[in-house]
């Protein structure tokens, strides 16, 4: 009777005979196992390669998906070299074709693909007890049915050298009209052999030889996959692929003839076969999924034509037969396999970094420095946002040190560089675009200034990642568009992060939002220091927003890290916000403070605009109401933005103790008040200062100014005209009243 | 997902039965040594606790005494909850639902030690008229509530006979059912009750995303009773009642249990007619476990496992191309509990090598000086 087992041809050994030592281990270890026997030990190719033939015990429900047997004869061979996973045979001929299987040469024995890490990562908590558990528990979830991991095959290790295809299009762009593609690409044949990467021929340079040209083929539905093993030439391949009416080689000679190869430059390319094989899970079922294949051949396509009967080359002159030669069927023309390789999609990209893809914000980047530079990145990489990049500096050599962009882009707008680099992730699906320039000289230019109206006001998002309060407010009230404008910087040390972004409706304007933020500085003793300079500061100007100063590169990937994090937050925030990210220098913790956002309040005084908030209104209030019947006031702390003419309260120092609060008199004392704005001043850097007075009425009163308020109110614009800002005065009665330049 | 859990406790009995959120205990006996490293025995309150802590379970659903044998009880009065007297009553005690007992129980007289602990606890329950099932109702059982003034008509739903199911559990309901093959009214009125005979006997049927598999709990039945059941069963065409998937066997691999005759040195046991049918029900890759020592190679022991017999068993194995378990040679050298899954698949008898780590997590450590 014949054996149901597959005959191994190689040279019985003794147990001493053992030399490998992972084999010697196994050997020991099978002895100590339950479920597992030896049958008998081999051994080939001088003491290279020992087989230990083994018999395994499976574990098995009463019915099973695929036909694994109780006992399993399998050879495992360890090689001495150890440089590869012990291969793992199966010895019944009967042996079911299942999926996580090797692609070999020869279709049976069949060779278990076992594990999808590589050898060097499971060699380092290989043991003999696990390898055996491991093929037991292959075979058993095989039975099952349940070894299968969605969509991701195995790669199958046996082919460390086999080369990957990489393609300049996705699986969805790929159908079987492909039938001539005209690729470009570089490879490398000899020495160590890295990967075929093509790229679609420019059309332009046409008159040079192609290196490669591609054809696409579908074959028929069979249940699961067809090529079990490794076709070695073309005739071969149309061996496996036709059936029926359906032949491989003529359909390839009709496609060869089609291209016209004599009157284009690729006698000499290379030709490469993209097989697309539709998986079933039974015959007619529907197509679930598809497989990829590919195979070059190593002859040009001059050679190919002549060896599949459509030519005879003549003093190395293509000559068409008139009738094909049948009998030329390609068996000399030597095939390899590729391994397939589709370009990322944004698609792809998205469900990669678990990105809810159905929410791609329209972008507009303006400052592209190393924090908006990494965000940038950090974002398009997911395929998040279409961008359009602002900013008019370019790559300089100590960008380096924080940019996202690297030394070749030296000397060249650094948008232009991000966008190319952003674009060249997806192929042709582009990202983003961009305007090398400043902001506020795109509006100045006619041309320019077109354009650009038309992205800000189709766009969502205006992120400023100038560090420049100018550009800030510019933003926040030059552009015209309905988009949320968000503030994205980095406090003078580097250390805090700050987030000010506007909600949905834009209650509160990004200029409001940055007051909020000054008062919370003053207020909030966690954030004494936040504006503070860093001790190494060596400038003519302060600034409280700043990125050219010390600091690392990982602080500006941290920051950038919340910041993106935070972006792709936003569409589901509808409120605004403003937030600080705190890092902790001694252990890198990261905390955040969440700023008290109060409702915005804008007044017109004649050219000037007022702007507050309901914090400042009802301290005012809350204070008069405290000291009824007597009056009382107390200095206003803000700041003037003199180019938009805007007047912002923000705060007030409350009556000084020395001040006088009578009943129908208020003299605003001075008691403390120097140091309490010079502490203000300091820890704002400026940007919140005195700017004016206040004081309340008597219960019932309106806020008409008295005699006495008007010339306190001449006395304040004498002294602020020294400043170059007008007085302002606020008279809280019963209602509340804003004086600003005149009474 | 259903599991069932053979404890390895030499020749004792105790199975434990997880499905569809419920827990059922076939039989308790506790007959590891305490102290003893060597006794290969499971601890069985530990493992009980273990599983029912990593579950999150509190109860016992139902807990089925098949009979009064030591091999069956022992040791049950330290680790549940009775509800007939304080001392058996503190918080870590494992409390029983519904207490599933042979009418034997309640009626049999001379007891000791558990079997009399059991008959309190049963009795009480009778009395208190719930959280108990007994099976088969033989007059004897209802002559002694009449003595006790129960009135047996307010008791009947607390009675299920032979060729029933078990009313607590329905296939539509809990995905499982129970139905019910012995004992006999007629063997519990016997003058002497013969405790085995008198044993309950269940087919369990499950069913996994619509696949049924069916268990068979062969308590210590000999084959005179077996042929009994079988001629009963096909009697009024139940013989689906006697398919089976999983077999525990009856009486830790008695030959008694096949036939009179035990058999020659290496010769299996040739069953009796009725029993050799029963064993033609099972459906291939069926499970027989054999709760018992390690099977021996000699006759030296008149006490089984009788080698004969598992000679018999093995055979039925291997025409199903299934498996013949022994709970005290799983695996050979370091028994573990038993363990089958039942899903849409059928019976899987976990065949594991166990990780060093729990083996040793397991057991004690071996004494160190």
């Amino acid at each position: 009777m014949e054996s149901e087992y597959v005959e191994i041809s190689a040279k019985a050994i003794s147990l001493e005979e053992l030399v490998i030592p992972k084999a010697k281990d196994f050997l020991r270890t099978i002895s100590q196992l339950n479920f597992v026997s030896l049958n008998k030990l081999l051994q080939r190719d001088e003491n290279k390669v020992e087989i230990i033939v083994i018999d395994v015990e499976v574990e098995l429900g009463q019915r099973r998906k695929n036909d694994i047997k109780k006992n399993e004869r399998l050879a495992v061979e360890f090689h001495a070299t150890d440089t590869q996973f012990p291969e793992v045979l199966a010895l019944r001929k009967t042996f079911p074709y299942v999926p996580h299987l090797n692609i070999k040469d020869e279709e049976i024995p069949r060779s278990l693909c076992l594990y999808d890490q590589s050898y060097e990562i499971e060699r380092i908590t290989w043991t003999s007890a696990k390898f055996i558990e491991r093929i037991r528990d292959w075979l058993a979830l095989t039975a099952k049915g349940k070894l299968h991991q969605p969509d991701q095959p195995l790669e199958p290790y046996l082919h460390p050298t086999i080369c990957d295809l990489i393609l300049p299009f996705s699986k969805k762009d790929i159908t079987i009209d492909a039938n001539f593609l005209e690729l470009d690409g570089y490879y490398e044949m000899e020495g160590k052999f890295y990967s075929i990467v093509l790229r679609k021929a420019d059309p332009k340079k046409t008159k040079k030889e192609l290196l490669f040209v591609a054809t696409v083929v579908e074959t028929n539905p069979l249940a699961h996959g067809v090529i079990r093993k490794n076709p070695n030439n073309i005739e071969e391949l149309s061996e496996l692929l036709s059936y029926g009416d359906y032949s491989f080689i003529e359909s390839l000679r009709e496609r060869i003839d089609s291209w016209q190869c004599e009157k284009k430059p690729i006698l000499q390319s290379k030709l490469i076969i993209i097989l697309r094989l539709p998986k079933v899970r039974e015959l007619n079922g529907s197509i679930e999924s598809y497989e990829y294949r590919a195979f070059y051949t190593e002859d040009s396509l001059k050679k190919v034509g002549e060896n599949i009967g459509l030519w005879d080359i003549h003093e190395g002159k293509v000559g068409k037969l008139l009738a094909v030669d049948e009998n030329k069927k390609g068996n000399n023309l030597k095939i390899n396999p590729l391994n397939p390789v589709f370009k990322l999609s944004r698609d792809e990209a998205g469900s990669l970094s678990d990105l809810d893809s159905s929410i791609t914000p329209k972008i507009v980047a303006v400052g592209l420095g190393a924090i908006g530079s990494q965000v940038f990145m950090n974002l398009s990489k997911m395929g998040y946002g279409e961008w359009t990049l602002i900013d008019e500096d370019k790559l300089l050599p100590h960008n380096l040190v924080r940019h996202s962009l690297t030394g070749p882009w030296i000397g060249r707008p650094k948008v232009e560089a991000m966008t190319f680099e952003a674009n060249s992730l997806f192929q042709d699906e582009l990202v983003s675009k961009c305007f090398p320039d400043n902001l506020s000289k795109i509006f100045q230019s006619d041309e320019q200034k077109l354009q650009a109206c038309e992205i800000f006001s189709s766009s969502d998002l205006i992120l400023d990642m100038t560090a420049s309060v100018a550009a800030s407010r510019f933003i926040a009230h030059e552009i015209d568009s309905d988009a949320r404008r968000i503030s994205i910087f980095v406090n003078p040390t580097g250390r805090d992060l700050v987030i000010l972004s506007e909600g949905k409706e834009r209650k509160q304007s990004l200029d409001s939002l940055e007051m909020q933020y000054y008062r919370e500085i003053v207020s909030n003793n966690n954030l004494k220091e936040h504006l503070k300079l860093p001790k190494n500061h060596h400038r003519y100007a302060n600034s409280c927003r700043d990125v050219s100063f010390v600091l690392s590169q990982d602080s500006v990937a941290l920051h950038s890290a919340i910041a993106s994090k935070y972006l792709k937050s936003v569409p589901k925030q509808d409120d605004s916000s403003a937030s600080i990210w705190k890092t902790n220098l001694d252990d890198f913790t990261v905390s955040k403070i969440d700023i008290p956002i109060y409702e915005q309040r804008v007044f017109s005084i004649g050219e000037w605009t007022i702007v507050t908030d309901n914090y400042f209104i009802e301290k005012l209030e809350k204070a008069r109401e405290a000291k009824l019947p007597n009056e009382t006031g107390g200095v206003i702390v803000g700041s003037y933005d003199m180019e938009r003419k805007r007047c912002y309260l923000v705060d007030s120092i409350l009556s000084p103790e020395d001040s006088k609060e009578w009943p129908t008199v208020y003299i605003r004392g001075s008691r403390g008040l120097r140091q309490k704005l010079k502490s203000i001043e300091e820890s704002t850097l400026g940007m919140l200062e005195y700017i004016g007075e206040w004081h309340s009425h008597p219960k019932g009163c309106s806020p008409a100014p008295s005699s006495d308020d008007r010339k306190a109110f001449l006395w304040l614009t004498e002294v602020m005209s020294t400043n170059g800002h007008p007085a302002l005065m606020v008279i809280v009665g019963e209602i509340m009243a804003f004086y600003l330049g005149t009474m | 997902m259903s599991k069932l859990k053979f404890h390895n406790l030499g020749n004792a009995d105790s199975c434990l039965v997880n499905t569809s959120g419920r827990t059922i205990l076939i039989d308790y006996a506790n007959t590891k040594e305490a102290d003893n490293d060597d006794d290969k025995r499971v601890d069985l309150p530990k493992e009980l606790d273990e599983f029912l802590e990593e579950n999150d379970i509190s109860s016992f659903d139902a807990v089925l005494f098949t009979h009064a044998d030591n091999d069956h009880i022992k040791g049950f009065a330290d680790y549940f909850y009775l509800e007939h007297a304080d001392k058996y009553q503190s918080d870590e005690r494992k409390k029983i639902n519904e207490l599933w007992v042979p009418a034997a129980v309640i009626v049999e007289k001379n007891l000791k030690d558990d079997a009399k602990i059991l008959r309190a606890e049963a009795r009480h329950r009778l009395k208190e008229g719930e959280r108990i099932l007994i099976f088969s109702k033989p007059d004897e059982i209802v002559k002694w509530m009449e003595d006790n003034d129960i009135d047996p008509k307010e008791r009947e739903h607390l009675f299920v006979n032979a060729g029933d199911l078990v009313p607590s559990f329905s296939l539509s309901k809990d995905s499982f059912e129970v139905f019910v093959h012995s004992p006999f009214k007629a063997t519990v009125d016997e003058k002497e009750i013969d405790r085995n005979d008198a044993a309950v006997c269940v087919q369990f049927t499950f069913n996994e995303g619509n696949e049924i598999t069916k268990f068979i709990a062969g308590a210590d039945i000999t084959h005179p009773v077996w042929s009994d059941i079988v001629n009963t069963t096909k009697h009024f065409g139940n013989e689906h009642r006697l398919e089976w998937d999983i077999f525990k066997i009856s009486h830790h691999c008695s030959y008694l249990s096949l036939s009179d005759e035990q058999g020659d040195g290496d010769v299996a046991t040739e069953p009796v007619d009725e029993v050799e049918w029963l064993f033609e029900q099972g459906n291939d890759g069926c499970v027989l476990v054999s709760s018992s020592k390690e099977i021996p190679d000699n006759d030296d022991d008149k006490q089984p496992p009788h080698r004969q017999a598992a000679k018999f068993y093995k055979k039925v194995a291997s025409k199903f191309e299934g498996d013949f378990i022994v709970t005290m040679e799983n695996p050979k050298n370091n028994p573990q509990p038993t363990e089958i899954t039942i899903d849409e698949d059928g019976a899987t008898l976990k065949k594991r090598n166990y990780a060093s780590a729990s083996v040793i997590s397991s057991r004690p450590a071996p004494r160190a000086g």
